[in-house]
């Protein structure tokens, strides 16, 4: 029993992780409509500058609302700078260039910082308290409780604010929005700083648990993937949930059925994905798309 | 066009001759470089060796994960070794080395393309140090079969069987899975009757230690639980539960870098605490001692090296002669980096086993590598001694125990053999 439930917990916080930068790959959907490949590598780069500051005895909060600042500039310059010029030609070169975009993060941030493993603080104690047979750590349930305000946040922003309902207008449909007077170019970089902002979040979640080390990003984005299509490419929640989804039934999957064992858990969560998008295309909780002709 | 049967004139058959004598000079000449005579061919069968010049060549990764801390330590290893060697003893037996390399950045694609470019195209006497598992996969059929002498950097033991390898010598180990067979010898010694559980990565690498430390346990019954991760895979905390529930108090850790610091963080956090052997590239210093010294109490190492940071080998002459070296020739380098005198201590081997041959033959090059007999590279711990059942050099190891900050050797050297 006290082994079912370490799993459960297990999960939730891997699926905490997978979630998080789930969140910021739905966030860039929505606002742009396009899938950044190098969602990953670009919350690793800000994990980075923030172990830097750190390490140059910056206080931690002056750190990580710095670093927050510097990932929304960073997303908002590399999308006026470089993905706009492909954006303007077809949305598919974009996502090819977001692949590269990737490549190059990913080996400047090994050229500059090097491939060795880096500890990370937490913001949150290092304290464990028993419930009943199983250990729960406060930093466990801290990192899950930011991912739940971070989602309830951009939710609210989408969902209930004008700026929200401009910035969805111009993903949506370009000409029109501009037609009807909407900067779509601002609406754009703001997009893409807010989803580099979450990144840069979700890495500073992340990097207590996981360490950082070269390519920290690379298979958290694989799962990443995987729970922003379970839980619809469209909907904040159903990225939070499909990772919880995806961690949990993982560890399960690995644990109780042996066929599948250590060998095969990820093919067989991804299988169990595809599962349900043929019967729920648009994922757990996004919206059928429809066109009218 | 000539009428078929017309006799030669007398031109065309003094020019044809000529023109054959020149071709042959010419072809004999390009086969040793312009300015060796022809008869040299007979003295100096095997390419790259010369009256003057021995020319021998490498792969490292000068870019890629283990640039840092393997290719460029080596790359400036083997430079200034060979450099004291030229300048101080004008080489070996009047002969100097000169080290081609050429930077694969752990690619066997690229391996296999500059060794082919080394043996074909630059034509050396013999390869040195290759860096890498996959990477030797990719060539050492190809430099066996071109009858080169290879030397690679691996602790595979894929490579070890004289009968598939003849031409390959390795001048390092133990094989991984000796270096596991060792561990599991000291656990089924210490701690009789306990329970053991195993952690590895589940590709050829981990597969070979947990095999090793299987053989070296020689108790199936008592492996209470065997699990295995993926390099795709982001935590190991499953796994690590899974070998808490089945009550093993011993534990085989092979797992490397981060999923090694992650294993022992989560044992730690859901209050597992075995006896924990971990292999050597799951000992991350820095992250280790960042964890403090609670969590990290029972962890268990090999180690085959003197570590020149270690205030324990401060006057170690081996370690002091290559220190010397460096602070001579290239004081800029750090002279206590371990891949450092590593690479020099190979370059040694090298040049003294180059010393001991007859003639000078690839055949002869091997020959001395395979009867090599209690050498000591001033940087292992076991003595070097060439063996028929195996490629490898060194086959034994020493335990060490984790003190908080570093590891600390302890006991007697075991050997695997």
């Amino acid at each position: 029993m006290a082994q079912l439930a370490q799993l459960l917990i297990g999960g939730i916080i891997a699926g905490g992780i997978y979630g998080s930068l789930a969140l910021a790959l739905v966030i860039i959907n929505r606002s742009t409509r396009i899938v950044n490949f190098a969602q990953g590598e670009m919350a690793a780069l800000t994990t980075l500058l923030a172990w830097s500051l750190l390490r140059a005895q910056v206080p931690y909060w002056l750190t990580f609302f710095a670093v927050l600042v510097i990932a929304f500039a960073l997303g908002f310059g590399v999308e006026r700078l470089i993905v706009r010029r492909f954006e303007l030609t077809s949305t598919m070169t974009a996502v090819v260039a977001t692949l590269g975009l990737y490549t190059l993060i990913n080996g400047g941030t090994q050229f500059v910082w090097g491939g060795d493993i880096k500890t990370f603080p937490s913001p949150f104690p290092a304290y464990t308290f028993p419930v009943g047979s199983v250990a729960v750590s406060v930093q466990y349930l801290g990192t899950i409780g930011i991912l739940l305000a971070v989602m309830a946040a951009t939710y609210v922003l989408f969902e209930k604010t004008h700026l929200g309902l401009v910035m969805r207008a111009a993903a949506m449909n370009r000409s029109s929005a501009e037609l009807a007077g909407v900067n779509v170019g601002l609406m754009l970089e703001l997009g893409w700083g807010l989803a580099t902002l979450i990144g840069a979040v979700a890495g500073l979640l992340i990097a207590p648990i996981t360490m950082l080390g070269p390519n920290i990003m690379v298979n958290v984005l694989i799962y990443a993937f995987a729970a922003a299509i379970l839980g619809g490419f469209e909907s904040q929640a159903g990225a939070v949930v499909g990772g919880l989804v995806v961690g949990v039934g993982e560890n399960l999957l690995r644990s109780y059925v042996p066929f599948i064992g250590n060998d095969l858990s990820l093919p067989a969560v991804l299988a169990l994905i595809m599962v349900v998008l043929l019967v729920r295309p648009q994922g757990l909780f996004g919206r059928r798309s429809v066109t009218r002709v | 066009m000539k009428r078929m049967g017309a006799k030669l004139t007398r031109r065309e058959c003094l020019t044809s001759m000529g023109a054959a004598l020149v071709a042959g000079a010419a072809m004999a000449g390009a086969r040793r470089g312009w300015g060796t005579p022809v008869f040299a061919a007979e003295r100096y069968p095997d390419p790259g060796i010369t009256d003057t010049m021995v020319t021998i060549g490498t792969t490292q990764p000068l870019t890629g994960p283990p640039a840092a801390g393997f290719g460029r330590p080596y790359q400036d290893g083997f430079n200034v070794y060979f450099e004291y060697l030229n300048e101080q003893k004008g080489g070996v037996n009047g002969r100097k080395i000169r080290l081609i390399l050429y930077d694969d950045g752990y690619q066997p694609p690229k391996t296999v393309q500059f060794t082919r470019q080394l043996v074909e195209g630059d034509k050396v006497f013999a390869t040195l140090f290759q860096l890498g598992t996959p990477t030797n996969q990719a060539i050492v059929g190809y430099l066996n079969d071109n009858h080169v002498p290879n030397f690679p950097a691996t602790n595979a033991a894929m490579f070890g069987d004289p009968q598939q390898y003849p031409w390959t010598v390795i001048p390092t180990g133990p094989t991984n899975f000796n270096n596991a067979k060792i561990m599991g010898l000291h656990a089924a010694a210490t701690y009789r009757g306990q329970k053991a559980g195993i952690l590895f990565q589940n590709d050829s690498l981990g597969t070979e230690y947990a095999s090793g430390f299987k053989a070296g346990f020689n108790n199936d019954r008592l492996i209470a639980s065997t699990q295995s991760y993926e390099t795709s895979d982001t935590t190991v905390d499953a796994q690590v539960i899974n070998l808490q529930a089945s009550g093993a108090t011993v534990w085989f850790l092979a797992a490397i870098e981060s999923f090694a610091v992650l294993a022992v963080r989560k044992a730690y956090d859901i209050g597992w605490h075995p006896e924990t052997y971990v292999i050597q590239q799951g000992t991350v210093s820095n992250a280790m001692t960042a964890m403090g010294p609670a969590a990290t109490d029972k962890l268990v190492t090999y180690t085959t090296f003197k570590d020149p940071r270690d205030p324990t080998y401060e006057r170690d002459p081996g370690i002091l002669a290559y220190e010397q070296i460096v602070a001579k020739y290239r004081p800029q380098l750090d002279a206590t980096n371990l891949r450092l005198i590593e690479a020099m201590a190979m370059a040694k081997l090298f040049a003294d086993q180059l010393a001991r041959v007859q003639t000078p033959t690839r055949r002869a090059l091997i020959q001395a590598f395979r009867s090599v007999r209690n050498y000591d590279t001033g940087i292992y711990l076991p003595l070097f001694n060439s063996s028929g059942k195996t490629n490898f050099l060194a086959n034994a190891a020493q335990l060490a125990r984790w003190n908080g900050t570093r590891f600390v050797p302890f006991g007697k050297v075991i050997s695997a053999l």
